[in-house]
């Protein structure tokens, strides 16, 4: 391997280690309460798609890896200051692993149009994430996937507020770095 | 021992970054000046291999670092302009044995290593500290003690002082003339190389003079400022 | 730097290597998952109970753990009240209650480094992929020294919005702060080249 194709390997990868640790770093943030909505609303999931905008699909996916293999390892990075293996075995533990999926479809189908972008965030974003994250709380909770919808609905308005602040952000960094996805 | 510019050209793209640079260094403490753009900051690079010519050759120790990157940057340490671009470990201690570890040192040896680098500097006391509350001379001292832990034969600093004031930067230049390792200063202040053997002189991307300090910084202070 | 969620002890728990308490947590996981007797169950839950003791975590860091999880436990219990009954209900949010439990436990007997170097072994069989192992262990450590630059990164952000006239909105600074991180992110990877990271 030439050394000028390592250097972008590694840039690369640095890129991914730099949005998970935006993606922690969004979780201190405390959680911002918003009328109407039943749940304070929490920043990480702008972070999960934000790396799919900016980053592509597979990059995307890998940085959102990182993050939760560093939550995993017991640092207390999710929203809350939760960390350490339990968080992986709570009902909600698959829309952290669906965050995965979320950030791969954002990158997917992100293009540098805002509309295109919000489509990406809504359908990765909330589609995606809540396609893993639903059936794996019924299946843990031990109750039906129509049931575990509407006990994940009260989440629904702020991540939809969420999907479209993603998208006008990401517009706005495309346009202010374009070189962002080379 | 000696680092050798043959013919070298870099672009990028449209650009001209440096053009047919020939020259060989062997000195202990060589100054690099020149304006914004003139081309010292890729000459920096090629040294380790961070920038690979477009033509021509660049050798460290009959080395090309085209072909063996990894060793030469183990044979010459850079050190980055910013010291927070170049700590890449949450803790001090962790830090300095990075390039040890990263350079196939086992793990005692690369904690060695790093106790001693940190000792030359004072900053054993804070070898728990979390990297990023060090104070910016600390960070400073941290990046070069990461850089001596592999004990190089040479020290490239690319803008040491840039981001200093002036009492700082007086401190770091009398850290670097310390340094028994050979040195090569890439600078636009002038003042930080009395004393040295030997200042190269770049604009537009070639050499324009290469001569002792006094002859070499009064060129640049007269034509080029 | 942050500190992982680890408390310092001298139990058999933290004695014990991350890889028999991970093997521990699923042989646990999977008896609390095919236990149907409501009394086992209850004997199951209270074993973690005394594990947690023995461990010497206290009993606010117990509560801390569960009252993250309090309200969708509460949520699940109605749900399954409304359709399966008291003991169905009992059931389930006993078995999360008690799995969450014992895999904090893990987590708060288990040094971050241990836990990374059997994270890394655990690795070792995609090396065939192409994912090195030890670059991989690296990249989770790295990322944890970034956390506290991106905070500061965020705050000048703000700060500088500020500055110049606007809120204190977190979310339009998320634009120039990813643009800053990525910039940054070429410094950065020139200095892990430089010192000898990506060795081939």
């Amino acid at each position: 391997m030439s050394v000028a194709s390592q250097n972008l390997d590694v840039k690369a990868l640095v890129r991914c280690a730099m949005f998970a640790a935006l993606i922690a770093a969004l979780g201190l943030l405390p959680p911002i309460p918003v009328p109407i909505i039943p749940v304070p609303i929490t920043a990480q999931t702008l972070g999960v798609m934000l790396a799919g905008a900016v980053l592509g699909p597979r990059r995307g996916a890998l940085a959102v890896i990182i993050f939760l293999g560093v939550v995993l390892l017991g640092f207390p990075l999710l929203s809350g200051g939760r960390g350490g293996l339990g968080v992986f075995f709570g009902p909600s533990a698959g829309f952290l692993v669906g965050w995965v999926a979320g950030a791969f479809c954002v990158g997917l189908l992100a293009a540098k149009s805002l509309p295109r972008l919000t489509a990406a965030c809504l359908v990765g974003g909330i589609g995606a994430v809540y396609l893993v994250g639903v059936p794996w709380m019924a299946l843990v909770a031990d109750i039906s996937v129509a049931q575990a919808l509407i006990a994940s609905a009260a989440f629904l308005p702020g991540d939809l507020v969420k999907a479209v602040l993603a998208a006008i952000a990401a517009r706005a960094i495309q346009r202010g770095y374009p070189l962002g996805t080379s | 021992m000696t680092i050798t510019f043959d013919h070298v050209a870099v672009r990028f793209g449209d650009l001209d970054v440096l053009r047919n640079v020939s020259l060989s260094l062997a000195e202990g403490r060589v100054g690099v000046i020149g304006n914004n753009g003139s081309g010292k900051s890729t000459f920096a690079r090629l040294i380790n291999g961070l920038v690979l010519p477009t033509s021509g050759r660049v050798t460290v120790e009959d080395l090309d670092t085209r072909t063996h990157g990894q060793e030469i940057r183990k044979r010459v340490g850079f050190v980055f302009q910013n010291p927070d671009a170049q700590i890449v470990m949450p803790t001090v201690a962790e830090d300095a044995a990075f390039g040890p570890r990263a350079h196939g040192f086992s793990g005692d040896e690369a904690n060695a290593r790093a106790d001693a680098a940190l000792a030359l500097f004072n900053l054993a006391h804070l070898k728990h500290r979390a990297a990023f509350t060090l104070s910016g001379g600390e960070k400073q001292s941290l990046a070069l003690a990461g850089v001596l832990a592999l004990d190089p034969a040479w020290v490239v600093f690319d803008e040491p002082t840039t981001m200093l004031d002036r009492n700082r930067a007086k401190a770091a230049m009398t850290v670097i003339a310390g340094l028994s390792q050979r040195v090569i200063v890439v600078t636009h202040h002038v003042e930080l190389l009395a004393g040295f053997e030997r200042v190269i002189v770049l604009s537009n991307g070639g050499v324009v003079c290469d001569d002792t300090p006094e002859r070499a910084i009064a060129y640049y202070v007269e034509t080029l400022t | 730097m942050i500190a992982g969620v680890y408390q310092p002890g001298n139990s058999c728990f933290h004695r014990a290597t991350p890889g028999l308490k991970l093997a521990a947590l699923a042989i646990y996981a999977v008896a609390l998952s095919v236990v149907e007797q409501i009394v086992l169950l209850m004997g199951l839950s209270a074993l973690v109970l005394v594990a947690w003791q023995i461990a010497g975590l206290t009993w606010a860091q117990l509560s801390a753990n569960l009252k993250l999880l309090i309200w969708i436990l509460l949520a699940l219990f109605g749900f399954q009240l409304f359709v399966a009954g008291f003991w169905r209900a009992f059931d389930t949010i006993l078995t999360l209650a008690a799995l969450v439990v014992a895999a904090a436990l893990v987590s708060h007997t288990t040094r971050t480094d241990d836990m990374l170097d059997t994270l890394t072994a655990a690795f070792s069989p995609f090396a065939r992929f192409g994912v090195k192992p030890e670059d991989a262990a690296f990249v989770l450590v790295f990322t944890v020294r970034l956390v506290p630059f991106v905070s500061i990164v965020g705050r000048e952000a703000i700060d500088a919005r500020r500055a110049r006239g606007a809120g204190r909105n977190p979310v339009p600074a998320l634009v120039p702060m990813v643009i800053r991180l990525m910039r940054e992110t070429d410094a950065l990877s020139e200095a892990l080249v430089a010192r000898g990271f990506g060795r081939t």
